[in-house]
């Protein structure tokens, strides 16, 4: 891959700047017309980033080494993707010829779009991450590949890694990840080694995108309800916002109880799996919303840390305490929602625990 | 002793909670799991929300901010983590760490309460309890409190500690001795005696039921239906009405219109626990004028009716007025002279009341919200501590700095007690 250098100097970056990064996203059509749709292209590298009204904001980075590309060529390509993933922002890394037209540069500039050569790209790193840039930062685009392609070694975990790496990324509404990893995680939950490294690192993989889900949620309760005073009023927002809407929640509703009835099995309630620690867990991230956007980055940094066997979240302090309090929670309720071995939520638990306690006396 | 069968759960937390704040620092040798849950609930109000914290940092904010002892810090985090509100970090059987998990929704009284009815209460502890839930309802003379089924002495015993512990008010009123809930009767004590000593304390319960479920009632609409709500009264329990209406009471707001004359609006005990702050004082006085506005539409308008109080005055906080009507003017005139909001004319006669907005007009429409749906208030949490807590051990120790030194109080044993153990001093053993 001759542009390896070029997604490693991006990811490195985005990851710096403490962004939730991805690598060779595959794109497909959602609405395929194939039984099995067909990777259509890729994206180099992605970002989701905290906005500053509790929504996600997508960063789209295109990595090009070969001569004579246009740059308002791959401009025009970056927006058409930006346009159909509601992107807010992308960047361009050329390699080939320094001289870039500035036109080009201008154009791509009110599309939102940077245009770098990677010459330039050590000063534009080092003047955003003052003053010393992203090249210390600890993960590598090496590091997040590794972890996608584990499924080469566990072929009976691959479709909760292909959920994590590919589908999820292209579901219309980010909130179908909390019912869809929840789903995926349960149905591999058998195959899931609570002493394979590698397994634990899957798992704090789909807490990543799991929070991705959840922050996005909360962003939306906090928006709408702020801080609802009942148990009943959260629960009945969280319903409607994790079907799609009202109407939605009540159709599926109703025909999970036909079903249910015509089986003979009384019916309950459609809810997620523990429910009453799904609406705690939320109630707890409306008290800090806006860490609630820093989940998946301190998930991800935990699956490599752990995949590394190097000492875990080293990175984090006094100012993490909550946040990893809130990761806790999050791991925990998506150990028992998915059923996963008493063992490896005791694990996960301890992990947090014991994070926790060092920092407060340190 | 039965009577604690009868306590909910619930109810054993928080009157346990009330004693342990009322006390403050003071330890009282009969008290044992009742403090400790008393001291839990408070503890675990505190606790909510709150981020991984050390062992030596919960005991800070205990000891000198919480008026919890030192000694007790250890057994009530047991019976948090048994409760499992909390996670201890332990090295050996040291705690280190606290990792708070107290649910947002899940009611931390019922919990506690729960919890605690496995333990064993001693005598005297039960005896508390029901005086205290039998105080919070109304005052009583004292001897209703030898009816609650304890011997005399224990009786005098537990009155004795509660008022040197703040938590029982004794007043003598027409040749009678009073007992009251300086919690939940932080005001006017002598007028609420004299109310007890000259009517049964029944019905003075009662009627204090009926208030702090329909606040702000028009006295006329009592007097001439016999009810008050849906609630029917006699002529005994109007003359306790009346009373609340008079001397020695904060004075109820009157509205008068052309077309029903002057109306007065009584009022039950203020929502909320404790003595009022000065300064909240005048919030009160606002959120009991809006109370009596909004009854005034509702119970005995001219030609339009208020359908839905709460939603009027949750329309008024939100939206920032009540829309223009005809009846405005006399409705809301005590509201605009208190400067909560101000009267506009929209058209000839009709006028529309704008919310003037500043924070202590918000409170007003809140507290107001409260007694006209009847909510009835729990213990809260003290924000400024809260705050602390979840900024971190610097903060709290900037807190804890201004109370270091606290001096542990203990409340005096009874006559009887005391003599025993001087004998016991001088004879090195227990009186035969």
């Amino acid at each position: 891959m001759k542009d390896a250098h070029q997604k490693e100097m991006i990811s490195r970056h985005f990851g710096a700047r403490g962004w939730y990064t991805q690598i060779e996203t595959p794109v497909f059509f959602e609405s395929s017309l194939e039984a099995k749709p067909k990777e259509i292209t890729d994206i180099d590298v992605l970002a989701l980033r905290p906005g500053n009204d509790l929504r996600w904001e997508l960063i789209l980075a295109d990595c090009k080494t070969r001569k004579g590309q246009s740059p308002v060529n791959r401009a025009l390509w970056i927006k058409g993707l930006m346009d159909y993933y509601s992107a807010t922002s992308g960047i361009i890394i050329l390699g080939g010829s320094k001289n870039i037209e500035k036109d080009h540069k201008l154009f791509a500039a009110d599309l939102n779009i940077t245009i770098l050569h990677e010459s330039e790209f050590d000063n534009y790193d080092r003047s955003i991450i003052y003053p010393d840039g992203s090249k210390d930062y600890p993960v590598s685009a090496e590091d997040i590949t590794g972890l996608k392609n584990l499924g080469e070694r566990y072929p009976k975990i691959v479709p909760l890694l292909n959920y994590i790496y590919c589908i999820a990324w292209n579901e219309a509404n980010r909130i179908e990840y909390i019912r869809k990893v929840i789903g995926e995680l349960k149905s591999t939950s058998k195959e899931i080694d609570p002493n394979n490294n590698d397994h634990i690192a899957a798992f704090y993989e789909a807490c990543s995108i799991f929070s991705i889900g959840l922050a996005e949620c909360t962003g939306i309760v906090f928006n709408q309800y702020l801080k609802p005073d009942t148990k009943k009023d959260l629960d009945e927002a969280l319903r409607v916002i994790i079907w799609g809407g009202r109407s939605q929640y009540e159709f599926i509703s109703k025909l999970r109880r036909e079903l249910m009835t015509a089986k003979g099995v009384k019916p309950t309630e459609l809810t997620l799996p523990n429910w009453d620690i799904f609406i705690e867990l939320s109630r707890n991230l409306l008290e800090n919303p806006r860490l609630a956007f820093s989940l998946p980055y301190l998930f991800q940094r935990v699956s490599v840390d752990i995949q590394k066997g190097i000492d875990v979240l080293s990175f984090t302090g006094k100012n993490e305490l909550l946040l990893l309090k809130f990761a806790m929670l999050t791991s925990q309720y998506l150990c028992a929602a998915a059923q996963l071995p008493p063992d490896f939520c005791t694990e996960s638990r301890g992990l947090f625990d014991q994070k926790q306690s060092g920092i407060v006396h340190e | 002793m039965s009577e604690i069968k009868k306590i909910e759960p619930k109810e054993i937390a928080i009157r346990a909670h009330d004693i342990s704040v009322s006390m403050e620092n003071a330890s009282v040798p009969e008290y044992d799991l009742l403090s400790i849950i008393g001291m839990a609930v408070r503890l675990s109000l505190h606790l909510r929300g709150v981020p991984a914290i050390s062992y030596d940092v919960v005991r800070q904010v205990a000891v000198y901010l919480l008026d919890i002892p030192s000694v007790a810090i250890k057994t009530i985090l047991e019976f948090l983590a048994e409760a499992e509100f909390i996670r201890l970090i332990t090295e050996g059987k040291t705690i280190k760490t606290i990792i708070p998990e107290i649910p947002f929704y899940s009611d931390i009284f019922d919990d506690l309460g729960t919890l605690a009815q496995d333990g064993h209460f001693n005598e005297p502890e039960l005896l508390t309890l029901s005086l205290v839930l039998r105080l919070s309802q109304s005052p009583i003379p004292q001897d209703h409190a030898y009816r609650l089924g304890a011997d005399k002495d224990l009786v005098d015993k537990v009155i004795d500690i509660g008022t040197q512990g703040s938590f029982i008010v004794s007043t003598r009123a027409r040749g009678k001795n009073i007992l009251l809930s300086p919690t939940y009767f932080p005001e006017n004590n002598d007028a609420y005696s004299d109310l007890v000593a000259g009517h049964s304390a029944g019905r003075v319960s009662k009627v204090l039921d009926l208030l702090k479920k329909y606040q702000g009632w028009p006295l006329s609409l009592i007097e001439k239906e016999n009810k008050v709500g849906e609630e029917p009264i006699d002529y005994k329990d109007i003359a306790v009405l009346k009373k609340l209406a008079g001397d020695g009471f904060i004075p109820p707001p009157a509205i008068e219109t052309t077309h029903s004359g002057i109306n007065y609006f009584v009022f039950g005990p203020r929502p909320g626990l404790g003595r009022i702050h000065p300064s909240e004082r005048p919030i009160y006085e606002s959120a009991m004028a809006l109370v009596a506005a909004v009854r005034q539409g509702q119970l005995l308008p001219d030609r339009f009716s208020i359908k839905d109080p709460v939603a009027l005055l949750g329309a008024l906080k939100s939206r920032g007025f009540i829309k223009a009507n005809t009846e405005a003017l006399e409705q809301y005139k005590q509201v605009a002279a208190l400067r909560v909001g101000k009267l506009e004319e929209i058209k000839p006669g009709w006028e529309q009341l704008t919310l003037i907005d500043r924070p202590e007009n918000i409170k007003a429409v809140d507290l107001a919200i409260d007694m006209v749906s009847g909510e009835i208030s729990h213990p809260k949490s003290d924000d400024e501590i809260l705050i602390a807590l979840r900024k971190g051990e610097k903060y709290i120790e900037s807190l804890v700095g201004r109370k270091r030194i606290k001096e542990e109080k203990k409340i005096s044993v009874d006559e009887a007690t005391q003599q025993t153990l001087d004998e016991f001093l001088l004879r090195g053993r227990a009186g035969d």
